[in-house]
C-alpha cells in the first residue's frame, strides 16, 4: 500500500442526482500524485460531473459522498475555494465571458489591482497573461475580446486560464476537443512540463489516442458507476473501448459505397473578407464542387479558413462574401442561413453552445427550430407533427434525455451534439455542412453517427465535413480538399490520400499545383 | 441545500400564487372594505390597463429586450385621438384607426433603430419614452384636450368609449373580457405558434437561432410593434374613459408593466416567460394597490410596500432557480 501521502486526491461514494437523474450513482475515483490520469467513459456517464463536484462547481453538499486532498476532507462551497486549495478545472464547454479580453477572462475575481479603489492594472494582468500564453506557446493578443477568437483559440485561453492558478491539481475536461494536432502537441508538452512539477492531471477525452499517449492510468466510468482504474499498460484501445461501452466495436469507421451522383454544388472564386481587419481575406479564391451522394471533406489547420467558408457558403456573412455558388447547377444567392436552407443547406456548427443550441429551450424545441416552418399551419404549430419528428430523431440519433422537454443544457456534452445533428437532418437537407460533427461525441455515439452520415450520402446526400481530426476525414470522406491560410493547397481522392500529403498541404509546405502534379 | 424536500420544493414552484394568497388573506382580515365581491372584482377592472401593457412587454422582454416607452406611448395616442376626433368631423372607427397606427409606429420606430443599428433596446426606448412624451404634451399644448364629438356616444357600449365599466349581461366588464381575451390570444401565441416559438428562441440565443433560418431582426422588430399597438389601444381607451388626451397619462406604466412581467417569472435575461404568468403578477400588484388604499395608507407607503414584496416575488424566483 502506498502511503496516503502519494494519494493527490480520493472521491468515495459520490452520489449525485439532478431532477430526473443520477448522473453519479456511487464513484470512487482516486490519483496519486503528479500522476496524469485519463478518465474516460461514453456521454453522459458522469465524467464533467464529477470534475465539477471535484472543483467546487457543484458545491457541498449538493452531492453525497467524500472528498480528499492529499488527505485532508474538502467541502467546497464554490469553484473560487476549489481554487484556492489548489484544485483548477478546465471546462469541457466553454465558459469564457465573450465581452472581456483574453487577460480579463484569465484573471477574472483575481485581477491585479493597482490602488485600493480596486482599479484594475490592465498592463501588469496582460503582462501575467502573456507569461502563461507564452509558457504554453499560443500566440494570443491578452488584449483581444474573447468573442472575436475562434473556438479553438478560446480552449487555449481556457487552458491557459486553469494553468494560471498553479493549481496542483488540474481537471482537463475534453481540452482538446476543437484542437488540431499542432496545438494537441503543444497542450502535451505543456502537461508533461506539469507533470515534472508534481501536478496530479486528470485527463478526460474521446480521443483514445490522446489516453494511450499521455495517460499513466485510466478510470472507466459508465452509468455513473466506476468500472475500474487500469494501469495504461494494461490496456489496449479494443479492450477501453469494450469498458466503456459494455461491448465490442472494433470497427472505428463504418463500410459504405462510394457513388457519387450530379454535381450539387459548385462553388467558384469563393472569398470572405475579414470582418475587422479590412483588406484581409479569411477564404480567398476558393473554387470546388461536390456531388450528390458523396462526402467531401475540409481538412485543414485552426485558422486555415475552414469554418469560415463552411459557415460563409450557409449565408451568415452575406456581406463579407463573394464569388459564385451553384445549387444543382442554378446559381444561387444566399444572403441569409434561411436562404441557404431554403436552397437545401444545413449547417451544423463548429460551436453547439454559441451558434448550434438554444441551451434554455428543451431538447425538443431545438430540434424542431430550423424546420418549425414545415410542422407549421398558418403559425400554428402542429403539435402532434413536432412530437413525432422530435421522437424520430430522438431515437434516431440515440439521445439520451430524462426526456424531449428538458432543457438542453442538462444534457451531457455529446449528446448536445447530437441534437445539433438531430436539428439538421429533421430539415432533410440536400446539403449537409458538418463543422466538427463528433466534437466531444463518445467512440459508440461517433459510430453512430457516422453510420447516419453514411446513410445520407447513400441516399443522395451531399456531405461536407470539416474535422481536425485526419483519421476521421480519411476514415469518412470520398474526397479531401485542404485549406491553409484561407486558401485551397491540395485535393485528393481518397485513394490519393495520406496523413503525410494533407498535413504537408496544410501547412503550407506544398502547393496546389504540386498536388496537382502527383496526380 | 441538499435536495429540496417536496414542501419545499411546492413552496418555490408556486411561490407567486403562496404570496398573492397570502396577501388575499392579510388585506382581508386587515383592510375594511376588502373582502367585499365589488371591491375583488374591481381589482382586474383596475389592472386591466397595466395588464395589456405587461403582456407585450412579457414578449418583449422574452427576446431578451425591454420597453420603457410604452407609458409615453399610452398618453401620446390618447393625445392623438382626441386631437383627431375635435379637429375633423370623422368617424370614430376611423379616429381609433389613426391612433392605433400612430401609437403603433412609435413601435416601429424603436425596432428600426434596435434591429438596424443595433441601438441597445434600453435606449432606444428610453429616447421613444421621452419624445412620445414630449410630442404628447407638445400636440395638447401641454393641457387636455378633451373630446367634444357626439358621434362617440354611438360607439360607447361597443367599443367601451365613454363608460368604461360598461359590463355585459353576466357582469363582467368589457375591459375584463378585452383585457383576458388579449392575454389569452398572445398567451397561445407566445406558447403554441411558430412566431411565440422565435421570441423564445431569439432572447434564448440570437446566433444560433439566426443560423437556424430564423429572421430574427423580424421578431425583435415585431414584438416591440405588438407592444406600441397594446400601449396604443390602452391609449385609445384612456382617453374613451376620461373623455380627454391627457399627456400625462400612462406617466411609470412601463415600470408597473416590468414588475408585472417579473412578478410572474420573465427573465430579464430572455428566453423565459409566460404571459399567463404575468397576468397573475399584474393582478398581485394591483391587489397591494388596492388593499393598501382600502387601508388607507398613503401613497408614498403603498410605493414602499410593493417596492418590498415585487422584491420578495422575485427572490422566491431566484432561489427556485438555483
Ligand atoms: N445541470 C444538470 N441538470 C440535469 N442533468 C444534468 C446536469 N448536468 C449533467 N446532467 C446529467 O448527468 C448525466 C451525466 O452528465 P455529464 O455531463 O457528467 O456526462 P459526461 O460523462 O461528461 O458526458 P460527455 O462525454 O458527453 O461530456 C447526463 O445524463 C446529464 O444529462
Ligand atoms: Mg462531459
Amino acid at each position: 500500500m502506498s502511503g496516503s501521502n502519494d494519494i493527490a486526491l480520493e472521491m468515495r461514494g459520490i452520489v449525485k442526482e439532478f431532477p430526473g437523474v443520477k448522473a453519479l450513482k456511487n464513484v470512487t475515483f482516486s490519483c496519486r500524485r503528479g500522476e496524469v490520469h485519463g478518465l474516460v467513459g461514453e456521454n453522459g456517464a458522469g465524467k464533467s460531473t464529477l470534475m465539477k463536484v471535484l472543483s467546487g462547481v457543484h458545491p457541498y453538499p449538493t452531492y453525497e459522498g467524500d472528498i480528499f486532498i492529499k488527505g485532508e476532507r474538502a467541502r467546497f462551497s464554490g469553484a473560487r475555494e476549489a481554487e484556492r486549495a489548489g484544485v483548477a478545472i478546465i471546462h469541457q464547454e466553454l465558459n469564457l465571458i465573450s465581452e472581456l479580453t483574453v487577460a480579463g477572462n484569465m484573471f477574472l475575481g483575481r485581477e491585479p489591482s493597482v490602488s485600493p479603489f480596486g482599479i484594475i492594472n490592465t498592463r501588469k494582468m496582460n503582462a501575467d497573461a502573456l507569461k502563461y500564453l507564452s509558457s504554453f506557446n499560443i500566440k494570443i493578443d491578452p488584449g483581444a475580446i474573447v468573442k472575436d477568437l475562434s473556438v479553438g483559440v478560446r480552449q487555449m485561453v481556457e487552458i491557459a486560464k486553469a494553468l494560471s492558478v498553479n493549481a496542483d491539481v488540474l481537471a482537463l475536461d475534453e481540452p482538446t476537443s476543437a484542437l488540431t494536432e499542432t496545438e494537441v502537441e503543444s497542450l502535451f508538452k505543456t502537461v508533461r512540463d506539469l507533470k515534472e512539477k508534481d501536478v496530479t492531471m486528470i485527463y478526460i477525452s474521446h480521443k483514445l489516442d490522446e489516453i494511450f499517449a499521455i495517460c499513466d492510468r485510466v478510470t472507466v466510468l459508465r452509468d455513473g458507476e466506476t468500472v475500474g482504474t487500469y494501469d495504461i499498460g494494461e490496456l489496449d484501445r479494443d479492450k477501453l473501448v469494450a469498458l466503456m461501452v459494455g461491448r465490442d466495436l472494433t470497427n472505428l469507421y463504418p463500410e459504405r459505397k462510394s457513388n457519387p451522383g450530379a454535381e450539387a454544388l459548385r462553388v467558384s472564386d469563393f472569398s470572405v473578407s475579414h470582418p475587422f481587419l479590412p483588406g484581409e481575406k479569411v477564404v480567398s479564391g476558393a473554387s470546388f464542387s461536390a456531388r450528390h451522394g458523396e462526402a467531401l471533406g475540409i481538412s485543414g489547420l485552426m485558422g486555415s479558413g475552414r469554418s469560415e467558408l463552411v459557415t460563409a457558403l450557409f449565408g451568415a456573412f452575406p456581406k463579407e462574401t463573394s464569388g459564385d455558388v451553384f445549387i444543382d447547377g442554378r446559381k444561387v444567392r444566399m444572403r441569409s442561413p434561411l436562404e441557404a436552407i431554403r436552397n437545401g443547406i444545413g449547417l451544423v456548427t463548429e460551436d453547439r453552445k454559441r451558434f448550434g443550441l438554444v441551451l434554455i429551450m428543451s431538447v425538443g424545441e431545438n430540434i424542431t427550430l430550423a424546420c418549425m416552418r414545415a410542422l407549421s399551419k398558418l403559425q400554428w404549430v402542429a403539435a402532434k407533427k413536432e412530437r413525432a419528428v422530435i421522437e424520430e430523431y430522438s431515437k434516431e440519433l440515440n439521445i439520451k434525455a430524462a426526456s424531449s422537454r428538458v432543457a438542453v443544457n442538462t444534457l451531457s456534452g455529446g449528446n448536445q451534439q447530437k441534437v445539433v445533428m438531430a436539428k439538421w437532418l429533421a430539415n432533410s437537407p440536400g446539403i449537409l455542412i458538418l463543422d466538427e460533427p463528433t466534437r466531444g461525441v463518445d467512440v459508440g455515439a461517433r459510430f453512430e453517427i457516422y453510420q447516419i452520415v453514411n446513410k445520407l450520402v447513400e441516399s443522395g446526400v451531399c456531405v461536407i465535413m470539416v474535422s481536425s481530426e485526419l483519421q476521421e476525414v480519411l476514415g469518412m470522406c470520398d474526397r479531401v480538399l485542404v485549406m491553409c491560410e484561407g486558401k485551397i493547397t491540395g485535393e485528393f481522392t481518397r485513394e490519393e490520400a495520406t496523413q503525410e500529403k494533407i498535413m504537408s498541404c496544410a501547412t503550407g509546405t506544398m502547393s496546389r499545383s504540386g498536388a496537382d502534379a502527383q496526380k | 441545500m441538499k435536495k429540496m424536500s417536496q414542501p419545499a420544493r411546492f413552496l418555490t414552484d408556486n411561490g407567486m400564487y403562496i404570496v398573492m394568497a397570502l396577501v388575499f388573506v392579510y388585506f382581508a382580515v386587515s383592510a375594511p372594505g376588502f373582502l367585499t365581491a365589488n371591491n375583488i372584482a374591481r381589482i382586474p377592472l383596475q389592472s386591466a390597463f397595466v395588464i395589456l401593457i405587461a403582456t407585450g412587454m412579457t414578449m418583449v422582454i422574452i427576446t431578451g429586450g425591454i420597453d420603457l416607452s410604452v407609458g409615453s406611448v399610452v398618453a401620446f395616442t390618447a393625445v392623438i385621438f382626441s386631437l383627431i376626433l375635435r379637429q375633423y368631423a370623422v368617424a370614430v372607427p376611423l379616429a381609433i384607426l389613426g391612433a392605433l397606427i400612430a401609437g403603433s409606429t412609435s413601435g416601429a420606430f424603436v425596432g428600426f433603430f434596435i434591429v438596424k443599428f443595433r441601438v441597445p433596446p434600453f435606449i432606444a426606448t428610453l429616447a421613444m419614452m421621452t419624445i412620445a412624451r414630449g410630442l404628447a404634451r407638445l400636440f395638447a399644448q401641454n393641457s387636455k384636450i378633451f373630446i367634444e364629438n357626439p358621434a362617440i356616444e354611438n360607439y360607447s357600449d361597443f367599443i367601451m368609449i365613454k363608460e368604461i365599466a360598461i359590463t355585459n349581461a353576466i357582469g363582467v366588464p368589457y375591459l375584463v373580457i378585452l383585457m383576458l381575451a388579449v392575454v389569452v390570444f398572445l398567451g397561445l401565441l407566445l406558447m403554441k405558434t411558430r412566431f411565440g416559438r422565435y421570441v423564445t428562441a431569439t432572447g434564448g440565443n440570437e446566433e444560433a437561432t439566426k443560423l437556424s433560418g430564423v429572421s430574427v431582426n423580424q421578431v425583435k422588430f415585431m414584438v416591440y410593434v405588438i407592444n406600441a399597438f397594446l400601449a396604443a389601444v390602452v391609449g385609445v381607451m384612456m382617453a374613451s374613459k376620461f373623455m380627454n388626451g391627457n399627456p400625462e397619462f400612462g406617466v411609470m406604466w412601463e415600470l408597473d408593466a416590468i414588475a408585472a412581467c417579473v412578478v410572474g417569472g420573465t427573465s430579464l435575461m430572455g428566453g423565459k416567460g409566460n404571459i399567463f404568468k404575468t397576468l397573475f403578477g399584474a393582478l398581485l400588484i394591483g391587489m397591494l394597490d388596492n388593499g393598501l388604499l382600502a387601508q388607507g395608507r398613503s401613497s408614498e407607503m403603498i410605493y414602499i410596500i410593493k417596492g418590498i414584496i415585487i422584491l420578495g416575488a422575485v427572490i422566491i424566483d431566484q432561489v427556485k432557480e438555483k
